[in-house]
């Protein structure tokens, strides 16, 4: 089975470990025939497509179980959604087919909403540096090199930081006076950040940007059907 | 229902465990404000995580709730990291249900379980813009009410509490919430309100009362200031605890928290009636719930939380009568659900190695024996009904049954303690070491050879004890026995084996201070507030200077509450209250335990040790 859930609101601040406890326990409430694996301390099984950092919101991420029997996809719905918390609804569920791959190497983009928390909007500097930054040839991210920092090997200026250039795994993007909304790459080798996006536009308009002030919300998540994305739950 | 959090995201993103404060979680209750008369706080005064492990709070906070007229939310101390944001920000306590000030609310409820909280008793009364003295507090401020253990001697802290509730919450509340009701709309001072409040049962008033002191410090008087107002106070007890109110729909938190299971509470009190425990005297006598209540409770429990593991709690479970008849049922019914259980406090004995080896994996968890002295001598003085031979069979049949690991749990510092008593904590050690050896055969040691945990705490003398009279140890003497026993379990055979861990010195010594202190030490506990102190209980923000510090300036002689040694007529800060078993009882067991005379638990005999008189329990079994 492969569930489509939302998070919003203050559950957001649940981390992605403590909300598979939450979920594994609101399995168990809702008394769905999840499987066990065998051994001495049985897990259930039970796999999500990705990480949801703590503070962002989703209104479309997934997770997949396995059941030993199952009633209907609008039964196993209505029972989650009896026993969900504030703020956590379950939106979608559906069979899979077997030799479904799992969620988590099927994902390979995702989509993402970004607002201002204080309900200020983006101005129209920021909007035209966008179309500067998202028409042109390269967009380059700057990451941190963490490998390098790590062994003690950045030399200032030269390795310290590495250069990504994104470009390509950004399928679709624009800035609007309420929202930058995008979808990109989210493979576990290519996966573009939003906000590093976002962070890049503000600098091109020589604008600071808090980045606590900025509330993500995930879409959803796409994987391949052939050459095109669909929803994860499109079966 | 949209709630609005009382903390920005900025700072919810920048501390550690954010969702300790947004509240929300399965089973937390929200109730309209304009639709109950009362709101009353239940605070738990330490982190999230530790408080939520109480269940003793989520059966108050169940009990309140049941109430129409009532709604009743949680407050926790705010972490340190959050704590200085909101003393910069001025950020006023809130709670974790409607994110609404706690200074708002008609009660505000603590649970005081341990010494070691005081400092953060105080910084929710800070953070929460109330008063730190009772006296200063007017109807703009909540009722500050303590419950707990540590009610049991409330004197250090009396100046920061309005009321005290003595003994079992179940049964007094009712009659407070509707005398504040009548109050408020009569339009009585908040004076008078305590006045009346005074004459409930089990509800001690401290403003009420005034101690008075000898020359030689010790305690002359203790009266009543106002006419009508009892110059004794009794503990409140549930008669019948099967129907007792119990929440079968606790909070599942949504962060791990250290207790992180249903607890089914099986019995109350217990009749073993160790010297040094507190526990046991406070919550004589012992009553057992009907086990089909338990069973009923356990598969409600399980349903309503999806919780992964359940745990039977008691003092001693060993000794309820119906346990096997309940493990089996639980065996059945979690084995069906994928449900952990966990058996804590039980005898090592035939039934509870054969029901562990079933509900825990033998390669993975361990043993645990409580036998707290090393020598039978010592084991008779603080009349720990367990001998040599119990030990070392339990022993045999946990190994025979696959365990490797064993716990081993005693204390150092009892009274009439000698180096010979101390060293045959390491000889037991070894003996259970040996053991091993003899009872697996080599090709049978599939797990690897035995591994023994020996943990030493450091005993302190607590009110409603024998030991009450016992003075404690100080703290270089801590240090030379742990060092003492350290040497003897280097110079065992089986030393490779044992591994010896010591609690901390310094806040054994600031627990003896407090657990038997009085009224004058209010203010040292204010100060060293002031100077910062808080979770105290913690090893990594325990400050011993700042405390002794405040000691110092407050004119404190510390060794007065811990080393000095209590005249048999001496009056002591918590005379006043009643546990049930008398103090006349609690001396004769202090001169039995000089002599080394062991006391029959009450399954076997009737002591008398005054329990009795509540006419319930096991007072009034056959045997």
């Amino acid at each position: 089975m492969r569930i489509k859930f939302s998070k919003h609101g203050p559950v957001k601040f649940v981390g992605h470990l403590d909300f598979m406890r939450y979920f594994q326990k609101s399995i168990r409430r809702a008394k769905l025939d999840i499987s066990y694996s065998e051994g001495f301390s049985p897990h259930q099984i039970m796999s999500f497509a990705t990480a949801l950092g703590v503070g962002v919101e989703t209104d479309g991420d997934y997770l997949d179980i396995e059941c030993n029997s199952v009633t209907s996809c609008e039964d196993m719905k209505e029972r989650l959604n009896a026993v969900m918390a504030e703020g956590v609804r379950v939106e979608n569920v559906v069979i899979l087919p077997e030799g479904t791959p799992n969620a988590m190497s099927s994902v390979a983009a995702a989509g993402y909403r970004l607002y201002l928390k204080d309900g200020s909007v983006f101005t129209d500097e920021l909007i035209e540096a966008s179309a500067r930054v998202l028409n042109s040839d390269s967009i380059i991210i700057r990451k941190e090199n963490k490998k390098a920092k790590k062994k003690g090997r950045a030399v200032e200026g030269v390795n310290d930081y590495i250069e990504d250039d994104v470009k390509d795994r950004i399928y679709k993007a624009e800035l609007t006076s309420s929202y930058f909304e995008c979808l990109v790459d989210a493979s576990s080798a290519g996966n573009v950040r939003p906000m590093n996006l976002l962070e890049l536009i503000y600098s091109e308009a020589g604008e600071e940007i808090d980045p606590l002030n900025v509330q993500i919300v995930r879409s959803d998540l796409y994987r391949y059907e052939g050459e095109e994305l669909v929803p994860l739950d499109h079966i | 229902m949209n709630r609005k959090l009382a903390l920005s995201d900025d700072i919810l993103m920048q501390v550690d465990k954010p969702a300790r404060y947004i509240g929300g979680e399965i089973n937390s209750i929200y109730k309209d404000p304009d639709e109950v008369d009362i709101h009353f706080v239940m605070c738990f005064p330490d982190v999230y995580e530790i408080g939520m492990s109480h269940i003793g709070l989520q059966i108050l906070y169940g009990m309140f709730n049941s109430f129409s007229d009532t709604r009743c939310e949680r407050v926790f101390s705010p972490w340190m990291d959050l704590d200085k944001i909101m003393r910069e920000r001025n950020i006023p306590l809130f709670t974790l249900e409607s994110q609404t000030k706690v200074h708002d609310a008609d009660f505000l409820g603590i649970t005081i379980q341990y010494e070691m909280c005081y400092t953060n008793i105080l910084q929710i009364l800070d953070l929460s813009d109330i008063p730190l003295h009772a006296a200063d507090r007017t109807w703009d401020d909540p009722i500050v009410i303590g419950g707990g253990p540590c009610t049991y001697n409330p004197e250090p802290i009396a100046e920061f509490f309005d009321i005290f509730y003595i003994g079992e919450g179940e049964t007094r509340y009712r009659e407070l919430l509707d005398l504040y009701k009548e109050c408020r709309s009569e339009g009585t001072s908040r004076m008078q309100f305590l006045e009346a409040a005074a004459k409930i049962g089990g509800m001690y008033v401290p403003m009420l009362y005034e101690t008075g002191y000898k020359d030689d410090g010790t305690i002359e008087y203790f009266k009543p200031l106002v006419e009508g107002i009892p110059d004794h106070i009794d503990k409140e007890i549930v008669t019948d605890i099967s129907t007792a109110y119990y929440p079968d729909d606790p909070i599942v938190p949504f962060i791990k928290v250290t207790q992180d299971r249903v607890v089914v509470e099986i019995q109350r009190g217990c009749i073993r009636g160790c010297r040094f425990c507190q526990a046991g005297m406070l919550y004589r006598p012992v009553r057992e719930r009907d086990v089909d209540g338990l069973k009923d409770l356990a598969v409600r429990l399980l349903d309503n939380t999806g919780q992964e593991e359940i745990s039977l709690s008691s003092l001693s479970s060993s000794d309820y009568s119906k346990l096997e008849e309940l493990v089996d049922f639980l065996i059945e019914e979690c084995g069906g659900r994928t449900v952990n259980i966990s058996l804590p406090s039980l005898r090592i004995d035939n039934f509870s190695v054969d029901a562990m080896s079933k509900v825990q994996d033998v390669k993975k968890t361990s043993v645990t024996f409580a036998p707290e002295a090393g020598s039978q001598r010592m084991r008779d003085v603080i009349n720990k009904g367990i001998t040599e031979e119990h030990i070392l069979k339990g022993a045999r049949m946990a190994f025979e049954a696959g365990w490797t690991r064993i716990k081993l749990y005693f204390m150092l510092g009892l009274p009439g303690e000698t180096k010979e008593d101390i060293e045959e904590i390491a000889v037991l050690s070894d003996k259970i070491a040996r053991e091993f050896f003899d009872a697996v055969p080599k090709e049978k040691r599939v797990n690897g050879p035995v591994q023994i945990v020996t943990s030493t705490s450091f005993f302190v003398p607590k009110p409603f004890t024998a030991f009450q009279w016992a003075p404690q140890d100080n703290k270089e003497s801590f240090r030379d026995k742990a060092y003492t026993l350290r040497q003897a379990v280097i110079a065992q055979l089986n030393q490779k084996r044992i591994k010896y861990n010591w609690h901390e010195t310094d806040v054994s010594v600031l627990e003896g201070i407090l657990a038997r202190g009085d009224r004058r030490l209010s203010p040292a506990i204010e100060l060293a507030y002031k100077k910062g102190c808080l979770y105290d209980a913690w090893s990594d923000t325990y400050r011993d200077d700042l405390w002794m510090e405040s000691f110092d300036e407050c004119g404190i002689d510390t060794s007065f509450y811990t080393t000095r040694v209590r005249e048999l007529d001496e009056i002591f800060p918590w005379d006043f209250l009643s546990c049930g078993v008398s103090k006349e009882y609690l001396k004769a067991e202090w001169l039995r335990s000089k002599e080394g005379i062991v006391t029959p638990n009450c399954a076997d005999k009737c002591n008398g040790c005054g329990a009795g008189k509540y006419g319930v329990g096991i007072c009034v079994k056959s045997r």
